[in-house]
């Protein structure tokens, strides 16, 4: 039995695994009056090499940028992140009231429950399409 | 006596940053009230009603500025605010919180209305004419400025402060807007604790 579990837990591990995960994405609810939203998402780079998030597309929003939120002069102040750096082998976690996905132009109200697909495009070409749960407007987490 | 001193010093300097302010002990509820910090106003609630500070009195109170269309920090400290109210529990049922929005042409009593109305804890959404809002953010020394971005979805910088009243209408303390909520429960809970 012992052999068998290795034997399995070996064969996990030669499996291909994919270079670029995407996991607990989330975006805040809108309505036809609010149509501004956020979204959260922690991305796994599994690979030997730094890359960058460059873009992403919101399924029934017209714009999405990326900002994170800094110190200025001890104001606190949201400045657009140009590109997303995830390290080699490492992971980036945008999460509420630090660096987030700013959505505007929310065309179709993004209602609880709900799913909203993200599409996003990385410096080195991949993308990768997520499907974010829509959360309540003072929720923290994906959960 | 230094604490109070301090404490005024850190409230003159949020006038440009009040966000890294943090006042880490109530003030002795024997101290006078500081009538340039924080104070009585009026502006206008999410049914489109007149709202006095003075309407709530005998209830504590959570104050912070912000407007609907911020897409992270105002709901961030909603839900910082919120899970405070939890800790405390029932004492916390007359607790007040109060939006004040730094953007009246967008932020009308109807957007307000739908707005308050997203969050699971009771919420008091305010706006009021520029002018007025402009009045209440100088009294609490709060900052704002329009960003300007050629598309009406623009942003404002905001002092994000969440300012913590006491049950006679007066500021007594004030916290980041990412405080950690244990430390948000235990100030209103002493608050709450003090005698009439």
């Amino acid at each position: 039995m012992t052999g068998l579990a290795a034997s399995l837990a070996l064969a996990l591990a030669l499996l291909p695994q994919p270079s670029l995960e995407i996991h607990d994405a989330w975006v805040r609810q809108t309505s036809s009056v609010l149509t501004v939203s956020s979204g959260y998402f922690r991305i796994d780079n599994h690979t030997a090499a730094p890359i960058a998030l460059i873009r992403v597309v919101v399924d029934g929003a017209r714009n999405a940028e990326l900002h994170t939120v800094v110190d200025d002069n001890g104001r606190t102040i949201m400045k657009p992140l140009a590109r997303l750096s995830v390290p080699a082998r490492g992971s980036v976690t945008l999460a509420p009231g630090a660096t987030h996905l700013m959505v505007t132009d929310v065309t179709r109200p993004f209602r609880v429950g709900a799913h909203v697909r993200l599409t996003l495009t990385f410096d080195n070409h991949q993308t990768r399409t997520v499907q974010a749960i829509v959360r309540p407007l003072d929720a923290v987490s994906a959960k | 006596m230094t604490r109070r001193l301090a404490a005024l010093a850190c409230g003159l300097g949020i006038a440009v940053g009040l966000a890294a302010c943090r006042q880490d002990a109530p003030v002795p509820s024997a101290a006078p009230p500081r009538p340039s910090f924080g104070g009585d106003f009026t502006l206008i609630n999410q049914d489109n009603q007149p709202f006095r500070l003075q309407d709530i009195r005998g209830r504590a109170a959570f104050l912070f500025f912000g407007y609907t269309s911020c897409p992270d920090m105002c709901p961030v400290t909603m839900s910082r605010i919120a899970t405070a109210l939890r800790r405390v529990g029932p004492a916390a049922a007359p607790v007040v919180t109060l939006f004040v929005s730094v953007d009246p042409r967008r932020d009308t009593p109807a957007v307000l209305k739908e707005y308050v109305g997203s969050f699971s804890t009771p919420l008091i959404g305010l706006t009021g004419s520029e002018d007025e809002i402009r009045r209440v953010a100088a009294a609490y020394h709060a900052a704002y400025e329009f960003v300007p971005s050629g598309t009406p979805n623009y942003l404002i910088n905001h002092t994000s402060a969440i300012f913590l009243i006491d049950r006679e209408g007066r500021l007594r303390q004030y916290f980041k807007f990412d405080e950690n909520p244990n430390t948000l429960a235990a100030a209103l809970d002493a608050v709450l604790n003090e005698s009439k």
